[in-house]
């Protein structure tokens, strides 16, 4: 299924910059209808797509429309919320080129258009997580003062039974359901604002790639469960910053899921191969935040810092003469 | 193309400044510089028993070397005003060294302008490695404390190495002192150019390559809709205490110089060192 222009029948997207639908075809603002299809096969210009285990919208390499698989998006696989895009195409290059523009090393053509223009955005599949957890923490605390007099040097060291019950909610614990998403670059996206979150429509996946999940929530409940105790932990710890030390005796922390709903969130994905190896940038595509380390060109190592010796060396050395004379 | 854009965007300061610093150094450094302006000096002292600068007791010094620091130290003292003498020594002596040098000054009737009068002297004993440096006249009301250090410390910590360069240095540090000028940012070696060349390539590639990775921006509260855990139990309860010491162990030190008149009679400063 595309959405068709009424006016030219052009492949009408979803325009973050417009927060609606918009045909870049004719410039008409919400004027997309649904046009079915049959098959992995373009509406627009019959091409076969490219289409793979768990795509769920994808893009014609022929016509470049934007197709979305319905049947994967659909029953079982129907979204419960998604995160509409805020952040359009061309904000997204502009924040990678501000962040890596001052890096010399990285090669020429890093941030050249005809590279960044591949930039893609996509609907992630992600699980949200809700858990009530209660936390009991038992331990030894340590405080210790240290005071002169005259030359002599005394240390008092003073012992507490620490005991912590602790009860947190945790709404919307998200963890990526993408298998071709690395997990600490999701991770790192974190965190969305949830207000904008909306009822899924698929009007939203028209102009982007989108999978639907890859698996299931249960299996990926063991993440969002760390990721819980890993937060209460602290909250903990937090409350034991008055020891030196403390040593544990009893932690236990017990989750119970309350929750879990199926979200799409968008992310800019942009995708750079240099020297044999694959380097991936993502962008929060709501906030704006990047991910991802550039590559490091040698020969601009080699030549810059030559060239950097060689220029620093020669400034010093006339300074030094001509201070020498002065 | 796109390559050697970034190059030269790159270094466009770099090349900048290299290229004003090269014309700089040709008007001040290869153009020979109009000395016309310099106040030069006319020797009035004539009972001087000596037109003798440098003695070279010690024998640390070539003929060849003698010479050039004769030469030098006679364009020097006519553009300060002042004796420059030199003596080294490789004896144990019955008396201090700063006695000898006063001594020696005198003895000779040193002075640019007066018997006694404008100038100083080095005394470098080799026996003990330790060194004198005598002012008097106006040099000696020139000369603080921590110019002489300054002296002394620039000229004994190549003498060991190479005694034709520090005793050059000294001449040329009285020179610079007694022009008002600071000789510390004068006698850079073009070895430390070169480390200081160094640690600044090290420092930009370090920093050209060195990514900053993407920090966590979410805290343990984030998705906590209260914003903040319910803490039912927060007890702290007092078990023990106890206290143990230890003794503090201290340390000192100090030091110091100034005027003093020689046996002479005639009024001298200085100070001394080792190398």
């Amino acid at each position: 299924m595309i959405f068709k222009c009424v006016n030219c029948g052009g492949n009408v997207i979803y325009s973050p910059e417009k927060a609606g639908m918009y045909c870049p075809y004719c410039d008409s603002d919400e004027s997309g209808e649904k046009a079915q299809g049959a098959g992995f096969t373009c509406i627009s210009c019959g091409a076969p797509l490219e289409v793979e285990e768990f795509t769920s919208a994808c893009k014609c390499k022929y016509c470049g429309s934007y197709s979305i698989l319905e049947e994967r998006v659909e029953g079982e696989f129907t979204p419960h919320l998604v995160l509409p895009f805020k952040v359009g195409k061309k904000q997204a290059k502009e924040k990678i080129v501000e962040q890596f523009k001052k890096k010399r090393f990285i090669p020429s053509d890093f941030l050249s258009e005809a590279k960044m223009e591949k930039m893609e955005g996509n609907y992630v599949p992600f699980f949200m997580y809700d858990y009530d957890c209660k936390y009991h923490y038992e331990g030894i605390g340590k405080k210790v003062r240290v005071w002169r007099s005259g030359n002599t040097e005394y240390t008092e060291t003073s012992l507490y039974k620490v005991e912590r019950n602790m009860d947190v909610d945790f709404a919307g614990i998200p963890v990526d359901a993408s298998k071709g998403m690395k997990d600490d670059m999701m991770d790192l996206l974190e965190p969305y604002d949830y207000q904008a979150l909306e009822q899924f429509q698929d009007k939203y996946l028209s102009g982007f790639l989108s999978e639907r999940y890859n698996m299931g929530s249960e299996e990926l409940s063991i993440r969002a469960r760390e990721k819980a105790k890993k937060d209460a932990e602290s909250m903990i710890k937090s409350t034991l910053t008055a020891y030196q030390s403390v040593k544990t005796e009893s932690d236990e922390a017990n989750l119970s899921l309350k929750d879990t709903k199926y979200s799409l969130l968008p992310v800019w994905s942009y995708l750079y191969e240099y020297g044999g190896k694959k380097y991936e940038f993502h962008l929060n595509g709501q906030t704006g935040k990047l991910v991802g380390e550039p590559p490091i060109s040698t020969k601009k190592v080699v030549a810059y810092s030559t060239t950097t010796f060689l220029g620093v060396f020669a400034i010093l050395n006339f300074l030094r003469m001509i201070l020498e004379v002065i | 193309m796109d390559y050697i854009k970034d190059f030269l965007k790159q270094f466009k300061w770099m090349f900048l400044v290299l290229v004003i610093t090269f014309v700089i150094w040709i008007f001040v450094v290869v153009i020979p510089k109009d000395d016309n302006s310099q106040e030069i000096y006319t020797r009035t002292n004539d009972q001087c028993d000596t037109t003798e600068r440098v003695f070279d007791y010690a024998d640390k010094l070539t003929d060849v070397e003698e010479d050039l620091l004769r030469g030098l130290i006679a364009q020097r003292e006519d553009q300060i005003g002042c004796d420059i003498v030199l003596v080294t020594i490789d004896e144990q002596l019955d008396k201090s060294l700063m006695a000898y040098a006063d001594d020696f000054y005198d003895n000779h009737m040193y002075g640019y302008d007066e018997p006694w009068g404008d100038g100083v002297v080095y005394v470098d004993n080799w026996y003990d490695g330790n060194v004198w440096f005598s002012t008097c006249g106006k040099a000696e009301h020139n000369y603080s404390t921590s110019m002489i250090n300054d002296l002394i410390d620039d000229v004994t910590s190549i003498t060991n190495e190479d005694p034709y360069q520090a005793y050059t240095r000294y001449v040329n540090d009285v020179y610079y002192q007694m022009s008002g000028r600071s000789i510390n940012s004068f006698n850079m070696p073009i070895s430390a150019v070169l480390v200081l060349a160094i640690v600044i390539t090290i420092v930009y590639t370090a920093t050209g390559v060195a990514n900053t990775k993407a920090k966590r921006t979410t805290t343990n509260t984030t998705y906590v809709p209260a914003g903040r855990p319910d803490m039912g139990l927060c007890n702290d309860n007092f078990i023990s205490k106890h206290t143990t010491h230890r003794r503090i162990e201290s340390s000192s030190g100090g030091g110091g110089g100034g005027h003093h008149r020689s046996s002479g009679g005639h009024s001298h400063g200085g100070g001394g060192g080792r190398h």
